[in-house]
């Protein structure tokens, strides 16, 4: 068999393998996506005609004063993050030496992430009700407060609360992205600071946190991913209620929770679209900076 | 593999449990034989309520020879998305099961019957005339007939009540003592609530209106026409309960089936109950039950008697071939005979005079289920059955939560929050 014939086969079968799963991704990714963005152009509810509105409905967006608490909330859901950054390192820098019982304390923090977001969701709610909750009970027996923190009843106050539940949920997944980043940090560049006197927060500082600077930035894009698309913790601890309604809940609201005959899928839809348009932006920026980091 | 996955998949994707041997679901047409199929479409009866659906069909076809009934059963989830993709593709059942407030919106669709011309007048005389009224008909259309209702009663729990030294003569029995009634409970102890309402899951607001004898809409259903000193004084009274902290503070946001958790558990006095909550708390907590005294739903003084119950339904399709027989299917389904048989399976109450009227209600004993047939029965005679509009019934239903959720945190006066709902609903009335 020629060299040309052989490649020609190899490559062959490399398409032949990658063809199933692109087959899947196409009907069940890439043409509702596309269904999406044409839908986005319409009025539709099911069992009615389609009606062609062109840009309609994105001017409706941009005068919707609950697309505007959804946009706020999705971007300041995005706080998650530095928070997340900071807790996770900090778990794996202590999670990560090889000391006794020391997979014991890994496995507990990643309890959290294997459990189900709905069932977390429930547990927290119980947890933070403001009359009756167990949070609030410890804190008045501790003589901190005298009446109940309305952790959920409160629309200030409840945005936070959700927050501080992603966090508690997503600590997990993260520290072992940085235990792995963290064990691929050249023990010799280590050895040499220490030799030369640098403290272990100098160490920290200036050696361990600029080598892990790629993990950071795999994490800062996959956990604000996650935090602009926010809806279990939402839909569960506060039904969108009290102004806590991120885009992804409205895209729901708007989309499949009214009844039939009112749904608005095509302005669901518009709400995906510029959320995908952030999501495009963001990582495109993200993956930008890493790359200049690289190159410099 | 992934072939193979993919095809798991698409099959995973067909979903509804279908109780009929292997038929799709399809509007009538003559089966092997030559025999007359029809279908009927029940929500999540299966397999709880098998026998008695099936001798329903088995009794229908032996009154019927040459007919074949088959039944079907949806769950409760994306039900009605269901229905509409089934009329979408002209498939949909001769006769469906829904709830009277999804009449208005399938009537406007173009989806039912109507049954003046189908059925004689004896048939919709059998009917508590305000449910066939308020809940089947549109103008002079009767577009579905009546089946089951569910009523609302009063648990109180005797326990806390002693604790709180409110003796029996003082406990609440209208709405109008539940603000001192709330005030005495909570100066005794931090650990209870005496009352837990609800106020906006699903437009609650609503049934504080209807309660207190205030229209929702006008004659001919095309306005808003609540918007009155009477309800700013009602809609006043429960947003103070909440601000004065008389009430849990998750009352706000919560769904109906949280006051049933909390007074399992203990911590609620008084609770507005489905009596099909009260075998719920029978098997969770025995002791609450059997401190649990039972008393006719609370109501204001002004209004004693008013009911909102919710009512479920048997329409026509008027994609069915088979019109006459469909529409005797339906009578057949909630007659007098077989609602009151299915009353006596569960604890649900029929919408027929004659049933309601039966000894096993009107002659209940002295136990918690006597009880409970006996002020239901009373309460379903005159009960009002809540309208809903052909469109958009969900969207004015949230707008005036979030609004009730505003006028209770504060953010806006009541009379101000009033006035938004009335324009909104307009606006989509108009729609």
């Amino acid at each position: 068999m020629s060299i040309s014939r052989y490649k020609i086969q190899r490559v062959a079968l490399a398409y032949a393998f990658l063809f199933p799963t692109l087959a899947v991704l196409a009907v069940f990714h890439f043409l509702p996506m596309i269904q999406a963005f044409v839908l986005s152009l319409y009025n539709y509810s099911l069992g009615y005609e389609a009606e062609f509105v062109g840009l309609k409905n994105f001017g409706r967006l941009l005068g919707d004063p609950s697309f505007r608490v959804a946009l706020k909330n999705s971007v300041l859901y995005l706080a998650v993050v530095p928070i997340i950054i900071a807790l996770s390192i900090a778990l794996a820098l202590l999670v990560e030496p090889q000391i006794p019982f020391v997979n014991f304390f890994r496995a507990c923090y990643y309890v959290p992430v294997v459990t189900m977001m709905v069932v977390v969701a429930f547990v927290w709610k119980n947890i933070f009700n403001t009359d009756f909750g167990l949070a609030n009970e410890v804190l008045k027996r501790m003589g901190a407060i005298q009446q109940g923190v309305p952790w959920l009843t409160s629309g200030t106050i409840a945005l936070f609360t959700v927050m501080s539940v992603t966090i508690w949920k997503g600590l997990g997944y993260y520290m072992v992205i940085f235990i792995v980043g963290l064990k691929g940090i050249p023990k010799e560049m280590i050895e040499a600071a220490r030799i030369d006197g640098a403290s272990p927060r100098q160490v920290l500082l200036n050696v361990k946190l600029p080598f892990l600077w790629p993990t950071i930035t795999l994490v800062a894009v996959l956990s604000s991913m996650s935090a602009l698309q926010v809806f279990e913790e939402i839909y569960i601890m506060t039904n969108g209620r009290l102004n806590t309604a991120t885009m992804v809940f409205m895209m729901y609201e708007q989309g499949l929770s009214l009844d039939a005959g009112s749904q608005e899928m095509g302005y669901a839809c518009a709400i995906g679209v510029v959320l995908f348009a952030m999501l495009f932006v963001f990582t495109f920026l993200s993956m930008r900076s890493m790359n200049k980091f690289y190159s410099s | 593999m992934m072939a193979v996955a993919m095809l798991v998949m698409l099959a995973g994707c067909g979903g509804e449990k279908e109780q009929t041997s292997g038929a799709a679901a399809s509007g009538a047409g003559r089966g092997a034989g030559g025999a007359i199929e029809i279908s009927f479409l029940t929500q999540q009866l299966s397999p709880t309520f098998d026998d008695y659906i099936k001798g329903l069909v088995a009794a229908f076809e032996a009154a019927h020879p040459g007919v074949k009934v088959k039944w079907l059963d949806y769950p409760y989830d994306g039900y009605e998305t269901k229905i509409i993709t089934s009329y979408m593709a002209n498939q949909a059942p001769d006769v469906i099961n829904l709830g009277s407030e999804s009449i208005p919106e399938f009537a406007g669709r173009g989806y039912l019957l109507a049954l003046n011309d189908q059925l004689p007048q004896e048939t919709f005389d059998l009917y508590v005339p305000t449910m066939l009224r308020d809940g089947c008909m549109m103008g002079d259309k009767v577009l579905a007939l009546p089946w089951y209702a569910a009523s609302t009663l009063t648990l109180y729990n005797r326990t806390i009540l002693e604790q709180a030294g409110i003796p029996e003569a003082e406990w609440p029995k209208s709405y109008d003592d539940l603000r001192v009634f709330s005030e005495k409970i909570r100066a005794k102890s931090s650990d209870f609530f005496g009352f837990f309402p609800i106020y906006t899951d699903g437009g609650s607001m609503r049934l504080w209106l209807i309660e207190a004898g205030i229209e929702l809409y006008n004659a001919d259903r095309t306005r808003a026409a609540f918007n009155t000193p009477e309800a700013v004084r009602v809609v006043k009274y429960w947003a103070d309960l909440y601000k004065d902290k008389l009430v849990p503070s998750e009352s706000l946001t919560a769904k109906h089936r949280r006051p049933i958790e909390l007074y399992k558990t203990g911590r609620l006095a008084v609770f507005l109950s489905g009596p099909q909550f009260v075998n719920q708390i029978k098997a969770d907590n025995p002791g609450i039950y059997e401190a649990s005294v039972l008393g006719q739903r609370l109501n204001w003084t002004s209004h004693p008697n008013v009911a909102i119950v919710p009512l479920h339904v048997f329409g026509v399709s008027a994609q069915t071939k088979h019109p006459k027989l469909a529409a005797e299917l339906a009578a057949f389904l909630t007659n007098d005979e077989n609602q009151l048989a299915f009353s006596k399976i569960v604890t649900i109450f029929p919408s027929t005079r004659k049933a309601l009227d039966d000894p096993f209600f009107t002659e209940a004993d002295d136990s918690m289920e006597g009880r409970i047939r006996e002020l239901s029965a009373a309460q379903i005679k005159g009960a009002r059955i809540l309208y809903a509009p052909p469109k958009n019934a969900k969207k004015m239903n949230q707008f005036m939560d979030r609004v009730t959720e505003r006028i209770c945190l504060g953010e806006v006066t009541v009379e101000a929050g009033l006035a938004q709902i009335e324009a909104e609903w307009n606006k989509l009335l108009a729609e």
